[in-house]
Protein backbone atom coordinates (compact mmCIF):
# COMPACT_ATOMS: atom_id res chain seq x y z
CA UNK A 1 0.00 0.00 0.00
CA UNK A 2 1.10 3.36 -1.11
CA UNK A 3 2.31 5.94 1.63
CA UNK A 4 -0.86 8.61 0.56
CA UNK A 5 -3.11 5.69 0.55
CA UNK A 6 -2.34 4.79 4.01
CA UNK A 7 -2.67 8.06 4.98
CA UNK A 8 -5.91 8.76 3.88
CA UNK A 9 -7.11 5.38 5.23
CA UNK A 10 -5.79 6.16 8.59
CA UNK A 11 -7.94 9.30 8.21
CA UNK A 12 -10.68 7.47 7.48
CA UNK A 13 -10.44 5.32 9.98
CA UNK A 14 -9.35 8.10 12.90
CA UNK A 15 -12.77 9.68 11.77
CA UNK A 16 -14.88 7.20 12.37
CA UNK A 17 -13.48 6.74 16.00
CA UNK A 18 -16.10 8.43 18.36
CA UNK A 19 -15.78 11.66 19.46
CA UNK A 20 -14.77 11.37 22.44
CA UNK A 21 -11.99 8.81 21.65
CA UNK A 22 -10.56 10.58 18.65
CA UNK A 23 -10.29 13.60 20.97
CA UNK A 24 -8.71 11.80 23.52
CA UNK A 25 -6.44 9.97 20.91
CA UNK A 26 -5.60 14.02 19.23
CA UNK A 27 -4.68 15.02 22.76
CA UNK A 28 -2.48 12.29 23.99
CA UNK A 29 -1.14 11.23 20.69
CA UNK A 30 -0.71 13.99 18.69
CA UNK A 31 -0.40 16.89 21.29
CA UNK A 32 1.61 14.70 23.18
CA UNK A 33 -0.25 16.17 26.31
CA UNK A 34 0.27 13.60 29.49
CA UNK A 35 -2.77 11.59 30.35
CA UNK A 36 -3.61 13.81 33.22
CA UNK A 37 -3.84 17.09 31.38
CA UNK A 38 -6.12 15.59 28.73
CA UNK A 39 -8.10 14.20 31.08
CA UNK A 40 -8.61 17.86 32.74
CA UNK A 41 -8.95 19.84 28.94
CA UNK A 42 -11.82 16.97 28.73
CA UNK A 43 -13.12 17.51 31.80
CA UNK A 44 -13.18 13.68 32.49
CA UNK A 45 -11.94 11.71 34.92
CA UNK A 46 -8.21 10.22 34.88
CA UNK A 47 -9.73 6.58 34.90
CA UNK A 48 -12.19 7.86 31.68
CA UNK A 49 -9.31 9.40 29.72
CA UNK A 50 -7.24 6.03 30.11
CA UNK A 51 -10.34 3.98 29.28
CA UNK A 52 -11.31 6.34 25.66
CA UNK A 53 -7.38 6.33 24.77
CA UNK A 54 -7.41 2.66 25.14
CA UNK A 55 -10.53 1.35 22.99
CA UNK A 56 -9.45 4.33 20.60
CA UNK A 57 -6.03 2.71 19.93
CA UNK A 58 -7.41 -1.12 20.60
CA UNK A 59 -10.21 -0.31 17.39
CA UNK A 60 -7.29 1.43 15.06
CA UNK A 61 -5.00 -1.07 15.75
CA UNK A 62 -7.65 -3.55 14.64
CA UNK A 63 -9.37 -2.19 11.96
CA UNK A 64 -5.86 -1.02 10.08
CA UNK A 65 -4.88 -4.35 10.04
CA UNK A 66 -7.88 -5.41 8.81
CA UNK A 67 -7.99 -3.09 5.76
CA UNK A 68 -4.16 -3.45 5.12
CA UNK A 69 -5.00 -7.22 4.81
CA UNK A 70 -7.84 -7.12 2.60
CA UNK B 1 8.42 -6.59 40.80
CA UNK B 2 8.15 -7.08 37.44
CA UNK B 3 5.29 -6.19 34.81
CA UNK B 4 2.90 -9.13 33.81
CA UNK B 5 2.20 -8.73 30.11
CA UNK B 6 -0.80 -7.90 30.18
CA UNK B 7 0.13 -4.47 32.60
CA UNK B 8 2.53 -3.92 29.76
CA UNK B 9 -0.05 -4.16 26.75
CA UNK B 10 -2.10 -1.60 28.68
CA UNK B 11 0.95 0.55 29.60
CA UNK B 12 1.70 0.60 26.14
CA UNK B 13 -1.44 1.73 24.65
CA UNK B 14 -1.91 4.62 27.35
CA UNK B 15 1.56 6.08 27.56
CA UNK B 16 3.08 4.86 24.43
CA UNK B 17 6.59 3.58 23.69
CA UNK B 18 8.07 6.55 24.61
CA UNK B 19 9.59 6.04 28.20
CA UNK B 20 9.25 9.78 29.20
CA UNK B 21 5.42 9.41 28.67
CA UNK B 22 5.21 6.64 31.63
CA UNK B 23 4.84 7.05 35.23
CA UNK B 24 8.57 7.37 36.75
CA UNK B 25 7.58 4.48 39.23
CA UNK B 26 6.55 2.58 36.28
CA UNK B 27 10.01 3.34 33.63
CA UNK B 28 12.76 0.99 35.30
CA UNK B 29 10.52 -2.13 35.21
CA UNK B 30 9.51 -1.07 31.99
CA UNK B 31 13.26 -1.06 31.13
CA UNK B 32 13.70 -4.59 32.40
CA UNK B 33 10.84 -5.69 30.72
CA UNK B 34 12.18 -4.79 27.27
CA UNK B 35 15.13 -7.30 27.63
CA UNK B 36 12.39 -10.16 27.84
CA UNK B 37 11.86 -11.88 24.14
CA UNK B 38 7.81 -11.75 24.24
CA UNK B 39 7.54 -8.27 25.46
CA UNK B 40 10.31 -6.99 23.54
CA UNK B 41 8.81 -8.18 20.46
CA UNK B 42 5.29 -6.44 22.31
CA UNK B 43 7.00 -3.18 22.13
CA UNK B 44 8.24 -3.78 18.61
CA UNK B 45 4.51 -4.34 17.66
CA UNK B 46 3.77 -1.01 19.53
CA UNK B 47 6.52 1.14 17.61
CA UNK B 48 5.03 -0.11 14.31
CA UNK B 49 2.17 0.99 14.89
CA UNK B 50 2.68 4.52 16.39
CA UNK B 51 4.55 4.89 13.54
CA UNK B 52 1.78 3.97 11.37
CA UNK B 53 -0.13 6.29 13.27
CA UNK B 54 2.39 9.25 12.57
CA UNK B 55 1.82 8.77 9.18
CA UNK B 56 -1.37 10.89 9.07
CA UNK B 57 -0.08 13.83 8.16
CA UNK B 58 -1.25 15.80 11.22
CA UNK B 59 -1.00 19.38 11.18
CA UNK B 60 -1.26 21.90 13.82
CA UNK B 61 -3.15 25.00 13.81
CA UNK B 62 -1.36 28.40 14.38
CA UNK B 63 -3.15 29.87 17.12
CA UNK B 64 -2.86 28.27 20.65
CA UNK B 65 -3.54 25.06 22.11
CA UNK B 66 -7.76 25.43 22.07
CA UNK B 67 -7.20 26.20 18.39
CA UNK B 68 -5.37 23.08 17.40
CA UNK B 69 -7.50 21.10 19.25
CA UNK B 70 -10.81 21.77 18.09
CA UNK B 71 -8.87 22.12 14.38
CA UNK B 72 -7.73 18.38 14.69
CA UNK B 73 -10.87 16.80 16.59
CA UNK B 74 -13.86 19.06 14.98
CA UNK B 75 -12.27 20.03 11.31
CA UNK B 76 -15.92 21.01 10.44
CA UNK B 77 -16.62 23.57 13.17
CA UNK B 78 -14.09 25.61 11.39
CA UNK B 79 -15.30 26.67 8.52
CA UNK B 80 -18.19 27.23 10.55
CA UNK B 81 -16.59 30.13 12.26
CA UNK B 82 -15.41 31.86 9.35
CA UNK B 83 -18.59 34.22 9.26
CA UNK B 84 -21.49 34.92 7.17
CA UNK B 85 -19.46 35.64 4.31
CA UNK B 86 -18.21 32.36 4.11
CA UNK B 87 -22.12 30.82 5.04
CA UNK B 88 -23.32 33.31 1.97
CA UNK B 89 -20.89 31.48 -0.35
CA UNK B 90 -21.22 28.02 0.62
CA UNK B 91 -25.08 29.14 0.35
CA UNK B 92 -24.77 30.08 -3.12
CA UNK B 93 -22.89 27.19 -3.93
CA UNK B 94 -25.17 24.41 -3.07
CA UNK B 95 -27.95 26.41 -4.41
CA UNK B 96 -26.97 27.56 -7.64
CA UNK B 97 -30.49 29.39 -8.69
CA UNK B 98 -29.78 31.93 -6.19
CA UNK B 99 -26.88 33.21 -8.67
CA UNK B 100 -29.42 34.70 -10.43
CA UNK B 101 -30.20 38.31 -9.78
CA UNK B 102 -33.24 38.50 -11.60
CA UNK B 103 -34.53 35.89 -10.88
CA UNK B 104 -34.29 36.20 -6.94
CA UNK B 105 -35.86 39.95 -7.60
CA UNK B 106 -38.99 38.74 -9.26
CA UNK B 107 -39.43 36.00 -6.46
CA UNK B 108 -39.15 38.49 -4.15
CA UNK B 109 -41.14 40.71 -5.43
CA UNK B 110 -43.76 37.40 -6.07
CA UNK B 111 -43.91 36.84 -2.89
CA UNK B 112 -44.51 40.29 -1.41
CA UNK B 113 -47.41 40.54 -3.73
CA UNK B 114 -49.02 37.19 -2.36
CA UNK B 115 -48.86 38.73 1.45
CA UNK B 116 -50.32 41.85 0.49
CA UNK B 117 -53.07 40.20 -1.60
CA UNK B 118 -53.24 37.74 1.03
CA UNK B 119 -53.55 39.45 3.93
CA UNK B 120 -57.21 41.18 4.90
CA UNK B 121 -56.77 44.72 5.24
CA UNK B 122 -57.34 46.37 8.87
CA UNK B 123 -57.81 50.09 7.77
CA UNK B 124 -60.62 49.75 5.71
CA UNK B 125 -63.72 49.04 7.91
CA UNK B 126 -66.73 46.34 6.62
CA UNK B 127 -70.27 47.22 6.18
CA UNK B 128 -70.81 46.01 10.00
CA UNK B 129 -68.73 47.71 11.53
CA UNK B 130 -70.73 51.35 9.84
CA UNK B 131 -73.53 49.69 10.78
CA UNK B 132 -72.77 49.86 14.12
CA UNK B 133 -71.30 52.97 14.40
CA UNK B 134 -74.22 54.81 13.14
CA UNK B 135 -76.11 53.02 15.84
CA UNK B 136 -74.66 54.78 18.50
CA UNK B 137 -74.06 57.92 16.65
CA UNK B 138 -78.07 57.52 16.65
CA UNK B 139 -78.32 57.05 20.47
CA UNK B 140 -75.80 59.88 21.36
CA UNK B 141 -78.51 62.08 19.31
CA UNK B 142 -76.00 63.05 16.33
CA UNK B 143 -77.95 63.87 13.59
CA UNK B 144 -75.81 62.69 9.91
Amino acid sequence: MIQGERQRLLERQIAALPERQRTALNLCFYEGLSNRDAADIMGIRLKALQSLLMRAKITLKKTLQESMEE
Amino acid sequence: MSLTEKQLIDGLQLYGTAMEAWPEELRARVLRARQHPTFAAQIREQERFESLLRQRGFEPAHNGLADRILAAAHPVHRRERAGIAAWLQELLGELPVLQNPALVLASVLMLGFAIGFGATSQTLPGSEDYNTAFTFLEEDGVQL
